[in-house]
């Protein structure tokens, strides 16, 4: 988990960056206060012909009948220089309502993937469902996957890729975390409190009342 | 005074008009010649003979020039044609070997060499190839008529493409097919597999390779007539009584409603086929189910952090501003403002 300003690692349930002091309030500045509505599909930049909008919503489309808690948003703008892909994300995850996605599907379950033509770079951010099961670098291999082709210019076909793979992603996620659930739940569990650690070393190495007594009880014989 | 006389004259020209002549009267003897149909009258203005008084013209005979064999419809004698001496040769009966030179316009060299190939082709093809070469200015008389030649000398025995090949002149070359697959292969496609083996001609300038090049063509223009013919090569076998076509043929061939294939082949077929039709059953089933399939993540409560109620999840960021700088080297993510800067 990190900062999406300063990119350093946060601990779980920071209310704001220990390092930079981040927060949705710092966000909020930045970006507006108020909720916004979208479509899952905004094309605000202006990258996709109407025919790639078609297929992009058809694989969208794809995706959330695949993944029923999920769904998948694309938002391309030119941010500008005050724009920052990271906090735009985490911002607009949080802020946005998207018209087309099903009321069943929260936010928690979005992924949002965010264009910026003018500063060439291209970013994801995600929601809580996928906190335990979804990384940096399994969003870094996505968007690899669309380097070359959003390199030319082929903004599309790109996100098609990067799309195709996350999809490939999730399914072995998805595959893993039913396997070994545990694995996960440890991930996102809340830490241990001192106190507690204490209790459960002394109550591992303590004898229990049965096993005093069995013992007092075959001094005696 | 002047319009009075105007119509003086009008006045008699009209009288004038109206006054009929006197009719011709017969004479008695002119009428009773008419009646006994002795003379006709106004017979003596269709006569040649000289009316009384008239002078006699000279009678000048017409002499004409005798009719042309071109005015008759014959055939004119073409010292181009084929010399009758090497007519018996060429059209007498069937050849032995499938290269027909009588008049010896190729070199021994050559003929060895086109013998080669024809040879290849006739071991290779169930269609052979019989090559009637002539000069470049020769003409095949009138009266041989090519197309009655190859039915009468190619209709029994293994099926055959006759070639009229003008040595020097691919252009003028002719192709007839034995009647048991004319009907199989069309015209046009005939007409086709005769130019494409004449372009291929033409790219040489020697007679003797343009007629290799031309057969050579020829040969692979005859394994597609082949293709069409094996259609009806299987119904038309028994009209075939060459041993060697038949057998070649029926391991391809199936008569309609009778096995010709061993029945180890239709064994080996039918396992073939059960197993690739499992394979794609299989295959089927497996997309069906992966298309059904919904993927699930548990899930858990999770404290919000950073005042998001619903995400902070922060994956890559990715520039792609410049192929220089790659996929691999971004791996390590650094706050925007850096890179920016």
């Amino acid at each position: 988990m990190k900062c999406p300003r300063c990119v350093q690692r946060i601990h779980r349930a920071a209310p704001a960056c220990p390092h930079c002091g981040f927060s949705l309030a710092y966000a909020d500045r930045m970006f507006g206060e108020g909720e916004v509505k979208l479509r899952s599909l905004t094309d605000a930049a202006g990258l996709f012909r109407r025919n790639e909008r078609g297929k992009i919503e058809d694989t969208l489309e794809r995706f959330a009948t695949k993944f029923p808690q999920m769904f998948v948003a694309v938002y391309t703008e030119s941010l500008g220089e005050t724009g920052n892909l990271r906090q735009f994300g985490f911002w607009l995850l949080n802020r946005g309502m998207f018209e087309d996605v099903e009321v069943t599907k929260p936010n928690e379950g979005g992924i949002l993937i965010v264009i910026d033509p003018d500063s060439k770079a291209a970013g994801i951010s995600f929601g809580y469902l996928l906190d335990p099961f979804f990384e940096e670098s399994d969003s870094f291999e996505c968007l690899s996957r669309a380097h070359s082709h959003w390199l030319e210019g082929r903004y599309c076909d790109g996100l098609l890729k990067a799309l195709k793979h996350l999809e490939k992603l999730l399914r072995k996620r998805s595959r893993q975390a039913r396997r070994d659930p545990e694995k996960y739940e440890r991930q996102v569990a809340a830490p241990i409190a001192v106190g507690d650690l204490v209790k459960k070393i002394r109550g591992a190495s303590a004898p229990t009342v049965r096993e005093t007594v069995q013992d007092r009880e075959g001094r005696e014989s | 005074m002047k319009r009075g006389i105007a119509l003086l004259w009008i006045c008699g020209g009209i009288v004038f008009a109206n006054a009929e002549p006197p009719l011709p009267e017969w004479d008695a003897e002119a009428r009773a010649r008419m009646l006994d149909k002795s003379w006709t009258p106004g017979g003596s203005l269709l006569t040649f003979e000289a009316l009384p008084g008239e002078e006699v013209a000279e009678v000048i005979p017409l002499i004409l020039d005798e009719p042309s064999p071109e005015d008759l419809g014959e055939p004119e004698a073409d010292e181009n044609n084929v010399a009758e001496e090497f007519l018996a040769a060429y059209f007498g009966e069937k050849p032995e070997h499938q290269l027909v030179d009588p008049q010896s316009l190729l070199k021994a060299a050559e003929v060895r060499d086109l013998k080669e190939v024809l040879d290849y082709h006739a071991g290779d093809s169930s269609i052979d190839m019989y090559v009637y070469v002539f000069g470049a200015d020769q003409h095949i008389p009138g009266d041989v008529r090519q197309e009655e030649l190859v039915e009468r000398l190619y209709s029994e025995g293994k099926p055959a493409l006759v070639v009229y090949y003008y040595l020097g002149d691919p252009q003028r070359a002719e192709i007839y097919l034995s009647p048991v697959i004319t009907d199989a292969v069309s015209a046009a496609e005939q007409r086709r597999a005769l130019k494409s083996s004449v372009v291929q001609a033409l790219a040489d300038e020697n007679a003797s390779d343009q007629l290799k090049a031309f057969l050579l063509q020829m040969s692979i223009r005859i394994y597609w007539m082949e293709r069409m013919a094996e259609g009806t090569a299987a119904a038309t076998k028994e009209a075939i009584p060459d041993e060697s076509f038949q057998d070649k043929k029926a391991s391809e061939a199936v008569v309609e409603g009778s096995p010709a294939l061993p029945s180890w082949i239709w064994f080996a077929s039918a396992v073939t086929a059960s197993v690739f039709g499992g394979i794609v059953l299989f295959w089927i089933l497996v997309m069906w189910w992966k298309s059904r399939a919904r993927f699930r993540f548990p899930e858990y409560e999770i404290e919000p952090r950073l005042g998001g109620s619903h995400a902070a999840g922060i994956g890559a960021v990715i520039s792609f501003s410049s192929s220089a700088v790659p996929p691999a080297k971004q791996r390590d993510q650094v706050p925007d403002y850096t890179r920016r800067a």
